[in-house]
């Protein structure tokens, strides 16, 4: 016998899973109408045939899905890409650090419009990593890249988005590099 | 934990920032991880570094919790339910039952289930049950009495007798109308109801339930309150169809 899932389970997982999936699709392809059908089809996929491995591999097999998923819609309906033209500009680290307490509408605000800024490939990383927790081998699988290359993309996605935020608070006049995880040049050590 | 790796390499600050990822995210593995945590002891700049990327990785986490919705939506959930109940009806080889009869009786276990699971029974202030009925559907509740009469009489639907029914249900749940009886059974839908009991497959207990309900649609239809207690009793006769 194959393994089923009845449609009270089914309706438990969608209760369980739905609105954070939802999340994920609408945070890789930014449609919130295609992020609706792509989790409405992952649920009905899910009830067609569930993966091996029970019910402990389903949350993840249900993010892998949805993650393929979104990123299809994000191909098919490509919107035209808007890199910006990141050039840290080393003055920014002499300048007086204002002691602005932001609270975290403001905080959040201003992280939205970085990740927004950012280049598919290296904002999708970071929404499976640090939005969905998803781990490397999860996260290679669902972008189908190697899994040796996760790390060092997430760092370049990391690295990019602080370098968004400071740019973006140089431009509208917040001072100080304190969200810039890394150190404005790679490889020198002081 | 254990510390046999006295010749592990030493990292420097580069090495460091390269796996910076891997550090916050507990992505590596033990050797290198030992590493890192012993120049993160002694270097002041990296564990600046990795505190300030935790921090912006927490930001992004409560950016990512303030988008999207907290509940999965009803469209969704309706779109999966009747997508699967369809596949499941062109599964099952179980002989027909006569539409006709198969929407009257769906119309009840609406009703039915409606009631039952919006607290009717138990709720504050019961008021007309018909009204009551209508507001408080949801395309959830509607669905879960399709499902439920669809398992009582195993009965096979076409996709545009299921689509047709769906739609009805989803509409008269929601535009706020007081006489679900008569938008959903109608005079076709009663004759429906009607000839089903008559029909010779029936169990008893399929007979005795469809007569309850039937009792139960003439009163609301005359606009009189049946008893609660009739409603509990054709619930709890549905209820025993329910198969696992
Ligand atoms: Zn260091």
């Amino acid at each position: 016998m194959p393994v089923h899932i009845s449609e009270m389970e089914l309706q438990d997982w969608m209760d369980r899973l739905g609105p954070q999936l939802l999340r994920l699709s609408t945070a890789i392809c930014h449609d919130s109408v295609a992020a609706e059908d792509v989790v409405q089809e992952a649920f009905i996929k899910l009830w067609r045939k569930p993966p091996d491995g029970g019910a402990r591999a389903i949350p993840s097999w249900l993010k892998r899905v949805v993650t393929n998923a979104s990123i299809n819609v994000l191909q098919r309906t490509r919107r035209p890409a808007k890199l910006p033209d990141v050039s840290y500009d080393p003055a920014l680290q002499h300048q007086d650090r204002v002691d602005q307490r932001l609270d975290l509408a403001d905080e959040v605000a201003r992280i939205t419009h970085a990740m927004d800024r950012m280049p598919e490939d290296k904002r999708i990383v970071i929404v499976l990593r640090v939005q969905h927790q998803m781990s490397y081998a999860q996260i290679a699988e669902a972008m189908g890249i190697p899994e040796g290359t996760v790390m060092s993309r997430l760092n370049r996605a990391r690295k990019l988005l602080a370098e968004l935020v400071v740019e973006q608070d140089a431009q509208s006049g917040r001072a100080g590099d304190e969200s810039l995880p890394f150190r404005p040049t790679l490889g020198q050590e002081r | 934990m254990s510390s046999d790796t006295d010749k592990s390499t030493k990292l420097s600050c580069p090495d460091v920032e390269a796996m910076l990822s891997g550090i916050i995210d507990g992505e590596l593995e033990r050797d290198l991880r030992h590493a890192a945590e012993l120049h993160l002891l002694e270097c002041e700049a990296c564990r600046d570094m990795v505190n300030r990327a935790e921090q912006l990785d927490e930001l992004v986490t409560a950016a990512g919790e303030r988008q999207g919705p907290d509940a999965l939506p009803d469209r969704v959930r309706f779109g999966v339910l009747s997508t699967i109940e369809r596949e499941k009806a062109r599964r099952m080889r179980i002989p027909a039952v006569a539409w006709s009869g198969w929407a009257a009786a769906a119309a009840l276990a609406l009703l039915v289930t409606i009631g039952s699971l919006t607290g009717w029974f138990g709720g504050p202030e019961p008021s007309e049950p018909g009204a009551r009925l209508v507001l408080a559907g949801s395309q959830r509740d509607a669905f879960a009495g399709v499902r439920m009469i669809a398992r009582v009489l195993g009965g096979e639907l076409t996709e545009a007798d299921f689509d047709a029914l769906v739609r009805q249900l989803a509409a008269t749940a929601t535009d706020g109308q007081p006489n679900i009886v008569s938008r959903l059974l109608g005079d076709e839908g009663r004759a429906g109801l009607h000839n089903l009991l008559q029909n010779e497959n029936l169990t008893d207990l399929q007979r005795q339930v469809l007569q309850q309900a039937e009792r139960l649609v003439n009163e609301l239809e005359r606009g009189e309150t049946p008893g609660q207690r009739d409603w509990v009793q054709l619930n709890e006769g549905l209820s025993r169809f329910q198969l696992g």
